[in-house]
C-alpha cells in the first residue's frame, strides 16, 4: 500500500471536495501532515465550528450564524423587494456586486421534472407565505439561465401572479 | 482522432465536475451519443445556448472511441424551439418527450424515424396549442418504433372485429384491445372506440398531416391514462417528468 491508513483516509475525504482530484488531494494531505499540531488543530476546529454554528436563515434560507440573518435584520435594506435565487451561493454572487439592497429568498434548488424535483421540494410555500404576509412590492426572479431555472421562474410567475407584484425576466446580471 | 459533424437534438445535460458539462444528443446518423463541453459551466461559454436541451443543432466533435464521451468543439443552433421554452406547460411537455427518447434508446443505435418523430414532436409543441394531442401521437408512434405496436382492429381474445356495442379494454401485457368478455377480470384500462380510432389514425397518417387529427376531451382523458403507462410498462421504467406534467394538467 502506497499510503499509511491515516493518510489514505484524509486523501479520500479531500478527494470528495469539489475541484479536488487525486493529485490535489494528495498535495493537500501532505501539506496538512507537515503542519505543526496546533495549526492542524485550528483547521479541524474551523471545520467543526462551521458545521456547529452555521445554519439556514428561517426567513430567507441564506446561510447564517444568527436567525434571522444579517440581511433580513438590516434596517438599511428594503424588505419590499425580494430577489428569488436557487442556492445560497447565488445570493453570495449577487451580494458581491453590492448593487442589490433588497431582501432574498433562497429556494434550495430548481424544478427539474426529469430528476423528479417538483415545486414541493423547494421553499416555494415559504415564499408564498412571505409574499402574502410581508410588505413585498416587487419580486425579482433570478433563477439560473438553465432550462430548470427557466421552468422554476415560469412556475413561480404563475403561482405568484395572483398576488400581482412581480417583474418577470427582471434578471439581475449575476447568475451562476 | 477525427473531427466529425452531425445534425442532432440536445436531449439533456449534466454537470461534470466544477467546470464542464456532458451533453446527450440524438442524431439521425449516430443515434444517441454523449459529448463533453469543456468549460461548459461558465456563463462565457459560447455553446451555452446551443447546448440547452430541446434545441436542434449542428454539432462538431472529436471522436473518442475509448471513452464513448466525445469532445464537442462547436455547436450551432438550427432551431432553438424558442416558443417551446417560453411556456411552462410546453417546456415540461418537451422535457417529457426527450426523457422518453432517452430512456427508450441505447447509445449509438441510429434511428432516423425516431429522430424525425422527435423533431415533429418538439416542432408541434412549439407551434400549437394542442399539447395533449401531440403527446398522445408521439407516444403511440414511439411505441411502434420501439416494437410495441398494439393490436387495434380486433379483440386479442376472441379475435372478433371491434364493434360499436361492445365495451373494450386496453391490455398492456397482451399489447392491445380486448373485449369485456375476454378480459375476464384481467387488468386493463377501459378504452372507447373513439380513442381506438384516434390511435389508428395517429399511426396511419403521414407525419405532415398529423396536425389535422382531432382529439376529443373524452379520448384525451382516456389515452392520457393509457399511453404513458403502456410505454412505462414496456420500458420497465418510471418516467419522472410525468408527475410534474400531470400536476400542470390538473391545474389548467
Ligand atoms: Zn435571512
Ligand atoms: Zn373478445
Amino acid at each position: 500500500m502506497l499510503y499509511t491508513e491515516s493518510l489514505a483516509k484524509l486523501v479520500a475525504e479531500l478527494k470528495r471536495m469539489p475541484g479536488i482530484g487525486n493529485k490535489s488531494a494528495e498535495r493537500l494531505a501532505l501539506y496538512i501532515l507537515g503542519l505543526p499540531k496546533d495549526e492542524a488543530g485550528k483547521l479541524a476546529q474551523a471545520i467543526l465550528q462551521l458545521k456547529e454554528r452555521i445554519f439556514y436563515c428561517s426567513r430567507c434560507g441564506n446561510i447564517t450564524e444568527v436567525d434571522p440573518c444579517t440581511i433580513c435584520q438590516s434596517p438599511a435594506r428594503d424588505a419590499g423587494i425580494l430577489c428569488v435565487v436557487e442556492w445560497p451561493n447565488d445570493l453570495l454572487a449577487i451580494e458581491k456586486t453590492r448593487g442589490f439592497r433588497g431582501h432574498y429568498h433562497v429556494l434550495m434548488g430548481a424544478i427539474s421534472p426529469k430528476t423528479n424535483i417538483g415545486p414541493e421540494a423547494l421553499r416555494i410555500k415559504e415564499l408564498q407565505a412571505r409574499v402574502s404576509s410581508q410588505q413585498v412590492r416587487e419580486i425579482i426572479l433570478a433563477t439560473s439561465p438553465t432550462l430548470e431555472g427557466e421552468a422554476t421562474a415560469m412556475y413561480l410567475y404563475e403561482v405568484l401572479k395572483p398576488l400581482g407584484r412581480i417583474t418577470h425576466g427582471g434578471r439581475i446580471g449575476v447568475c451562476r | 482522432m477525427s473531427l466529425k459533424n452531425t445534425e442532432a437534438v440536445v436531449l439533456s445535460q449534466l454537470r461534470l465536475g466544477e467546470a464542464d458539462r456532458i451533453i446527450t444528443f440524438l442524431s439521425p446518423q449516430l443515434g444517441k451519443f454523449k459529448g463533453v463541453v469543456k468549460g461548459g459551466r461558465s456563463l462565457r461559454c459560447k455553446m451555452l445556448a446551443s447546448t440547452m436541451p430541446l434545441t436542434q443543432v449542428a454539432v462538431w466533435f472529436v471522436e473518442k472511441r475509448t471513452s464513448g464521451l466525445h469532445l464537442i468543439s462547436q455547436c450551432d443552433i438550427i432551431n432553438p424551439f424558442r416558443t417551446l421554452k417560453e411556456n411552462l406547460h410546453k417546456l415540461v411537455s418537451g422535457l417529457y418527450l426527450t426523457e422518453l427518447v432517452e430512456v427508450a434508446t441505447w447509445e449509438v443505435e441510429p434511428d432516423e424515424g425516431l429522430f424525425e418523430l422527435l423533431l415533429w414532436g418538439l416542432g408541434s409543441l412549439a407551434a400549437g396549442e394542442r399539447l395533449q394531442a401531440v403527446l398522445r401521437i408521439f407516444e403511440i408512434r414511439l411505441a411502434v418504433l420501439l416494437g410495441y405496436e398494439p393490436q387495434l382492429s380486433f379483440c386479442l381474445g376472441c379475435e372478433k372485429e371491434l364493434a360499436g356495442r361492445e365495451s373494450y379494454y386496453f391490455s398492456f401485457a397482451k399489447g392491445g384491445v380486448i373485449c369485456a368478455k375476454c378480459r375476464a377480470g384481467a387488468r386493463g384500462c377501459k378504452i372507447s372506440l373513439g380513442s381506438v380510432n384516434f390511435l389508428r389514425q395517429a399511426l396511419r397518417f403521414q407525419q405532415e398531416k398529423l396536425g389535422r387529427l382531432t382529439l376529443t376531451a373524452a379520448s384525451s382523458k382516456e389515452l392520457q391514462q393509457i399511453l404513458p403507462a403502456y410505454l412505462s410498462y414496456h420500458l420497465e421504467r418510471k418516467i419522472n417528468s410525468l408527475r410534474f406534467l400531470n400536476l400542470l394538467n390538473v391545474r389548467c
